[in-house]
């Protein structure tokens, strides 16, 4: 049988323990009780003996005689199973020898075993299991001593019947079981409250890693018990190492691409200082180097982003770098930014990313207005395939001749794919177009209200 | 108009150097960050194109350390890196604007003339005042519509003239942005080469400020 969770694990050992240690228990005490009572119950027997050891006696005539109450009707009843009687031990001995008994033999004899079989004790007591004469079980305590001035023996006798003694342990037993069932019902329901406090790290460290892929935190965060602690912060190692692997081959990959820039730019102005059709070749082959150069570095960064997990940018301070650099380069345009709770806008995604997004847009913008670009950012939900995703609505307007409903579609489309772009084709959308769709976001376009372009684009937003 | 080129690749800069020369400007060069920031602190350019990968002292340093000094001259960096973070970084530190690498020196140039433009505070590519129409995409020179050729020293003297114009110019500040480092600086050519613009261009437009220098007064109707 396989078990899937810890706790099941748990749970069923616990509870085979549990019937396993219950089932001994109650076997082990039924025993001690039975033994228990079996010794009290000689123990009354060897009582009913002397008493009536004390209530018989000689007569002249040296018969017995005696008239003993042991105090229990049961003794007068026939064939109750609850007996006495003084006999001489050799009948044979001597005819005047007499032998008297309980009520309850009325005219029956026990007979007892050989004394070679079952021994007296020092000569003197013994005590056995036998069958009655209803073929009830009796317990039997039988004393030899003499009785008179002679040397005649005389067996007294005493039987009780077992089932007395039966019913007792019978009763005990019972309320044993249902006391150790209740016992052993209270130990599983304590045992899964143990596991359940017990393991309650384990899915407070799940919840930490839910929190991580949600962006909420790059570390599992918070305190756990000694044994759990070493396998947290392995694992925030390991993500710290994927992050420094990931930035590091990033940054190598980096490297090589844009050193090979300068090399290719020295080529490119080398051949079109001369037309020959070496230099024209020359200027192709640059041209696809450089294109080449280019898509391994945009994967490069696809590929860096596919593997961060947990990556959150405040969105205002984005937006107010960008804009002081687009102030920058032109000085006269006036920028305007309108955002709702600034410090509450927060992007689930890469600085560089938002900052690729927001540069190459604001730089169209800038590039086609007469006087105003606009910003605007708005918190807004949008009903993912499963939940209600929280978004962030970016949008960029400008003042400038804006496009025709054909020449919007057409900017779209030609943003669609990175093959299709060549460098300062179109509105330079596809890099724009590549994040967003990697962020599942959305782009749209429409006519601003300021007179050119608005740009709407859709990104998903962590909680504030 | 002077300018100061500071890029590592021996054949890139040369490249840019010949293209600016080749456009009228003063040029001069230097092949490291220290060498480029020694430059740029002792004398006066009027615009600056800086590599960013620099040996011994980066590009954004050197742009850093000039501004903390208070050098406010257009700097236009060169930079291989096209995402807008680097790009922010650089602009962050100071500079104007940026091309990315690979590049067509026309681009640069293009951007050196609007930054220059940007400095003085003249929105056009052509710079009208009077008769004259100097066109600093061509690099001509007209009058009355009628085209007059001018030697580099000429076009570059009345140049800084009209990008300047209506304030007094000395001697001095010709000097040191029409020659490069290396010339043997002499004022007096100056007065030799107002005096054949004046002939070339047969108007009155360039004054002489007495004990002080040279002046081109905007006319009404110009910019």
């Amino acid at each position: 049988m396989r078990f899937s969770s810890l706790a099941s694990r748990f749970l069923a050992i616990s509870a085979l323990w549990s019937v396993i240690a219950l089932v001994a228990t109650a076997l082990l005490l039924t025993a001690l009780y039975k033994n228990n009572a079996q010794k009290n119950f000689n123990e009354l027997l060897t009582a009913h003996i002397y008493n009536l050891m004390g209530a018989v006696d000689l007569d002249k005539n040296g018969k017995v005689t005696g008239n003993p109450n042991l105090g229990d009707p049961l003794f007068q009843q026939p064939f109750s199973g609850w007996y006495w009687s003084v006999t001489p031990k050799n009948a044979s001995t001597g005819p005047h020898l007499n032998a008297i008994k309980s009520a309850s033999l009325v005219d029956a004899t026990l007979q007892t075993p050989d004394s070679k079989k079952v021994q007296f004790v020092d000569g003197f007591l013994r005590s056995f299991q036998m069958q009655g004469l209803n073929g009830e079980s009796l317990t039997v305590v039988e004393a030899q001593i003499i009785l008179g001035e002679g040397d005649d023996v005389y067996r007294f006798l005493v039987a009780g019947n077992n089932a007395a003694l039966d019913l007792e342990t019978r009763e005990f037993a019972q309320n044993l079981i249902l006391f150790l069932a209740l016992f052993g019902l209270g130990m599983v329901i304590s045992t899964f409250a143990i596991i359940k406090y017990g393991l309650r790290p384990l899915s407070r460290a799940k919840e930490a890693l839910n929190r991580i892929r949600n962006g909420e935190a790059e570390q599992l965060e918070g305190e756990f018990p000694d044994e759990i602690a070493p396998l947290v912060n392995e694992m925030n190692a390991l993500i710290d190492a994927n992050k420094t692997v990931l930035e590091r081959a990033r940054t190598q990959v980096g490297n090589l691409a844009h050193a090979l820039k300068t090399p290719i730019s020295v080529l490119q102005n080398e051949a079109r200082s001369t037309d020959s059709p070496l230099s024209r070749k020359v200027e192709e082959q640059v041209v696809a180097m450089h294109e080449q150069v280019q898509r391994y570095l945009d994967r490069a960064r696809i590929a860096a982003q596919a593997g961060s997990i947990n990556a959150r940018t405040p969105v205002a301070p984005v937006i107010e770098r960008m804009v002081r650099v687009m102030q920058r380069l032109n000085p006269n345009l006036q920028y305007e930014q309108l955002m709702d709770g600034p410090e509450t806008l927060i992007f689930r995604g890469e600085q560089q990313d938002l900052e690729e997004v927001l540069g190459n847009l604001l730089e169209n913008a800038s590039k086609y207005a007469h006087k105003r670009v606009q910003i605007s950012v708005q918190k807004g939900e949008v009903p993912d395939s499963r939940k209600i995703a929280p978004m962030l609505e970016l949008k960029i307007e400008d003042d400038g001749p804006g496009l025709t409903k054909e020449q919007r579609i057409e900017a779209l489309k030609r943003g669609r794919r990175l093959d299709e772009s060549r460098p300062g084709s179109g509105l330079g959308l596809s890099i724009v177009n590549d994040i967003v769709s990697e962020y599942h976001g959305a782009i749209n376009l429409d006519d601003s209200e300021l007179g050119g372009l608005k740009l709407i684009i859709q990104l998903p937003a962590a909680d504030y | 108009m002077r300018i100061l080129v500071v890029e590592d690749d021996k054949d890139l800069n040369r490249q840019l150097v010949e293209s600016l020369t080749e456009a009228g400007y003063v040029v001069d060069m230097a092949f490291d960050g220290e060498e480029g920031h020694f430059l740029g602190d002792t004398e006066p350019y009027d615009a600056v194109i800086l590599d960013i990968g620099l040996p011994e002292m980066d590009g954004i340093s050197v742009l850093e350390a000039w501004r903390r000094e208070g050098k406010t001259m257009p700097v236009l960096i060169l930079t291989a890196r096209d995402r807008w973070s680097d790009k922010v970084s650089g602009i962050d530190a100071g500079a104007d604007d940026y091309v990315t690498k690979p590049f067509h020196v026309e681009e640069v140039l293009a951007r050196i003339r609007a930054l220059i433009r940007r400095s003085v505070g003249i929105a056009s590519s052509e710079i009208e005042i009077g008769p004259i129409r100097l066109d600093t995409k061509l690099s001509r020179v007209t009058v009355d519509g009628k085209n007059i050729k001018l030697t580099s020293h000429e076009f570059r003297l009345l140049s800084y003239l009209m990008h300047h114009q209506g304030k007094v110019i000395s001697r001095t500040e010709l000097v040191e942005h029409l020659y490069d480092q290396d010339f043997d600086r002499d004022s007096n050519t100056i007065e030799v080469f107002v005096g054949r613009l004046r002939k070339k261009l047969a108007t009155d437009l360039i004054e002489t400020v007495r004990g002080l220098g040279y002046r081109i007064q905007p006319a009404e109707d110009a910019v």
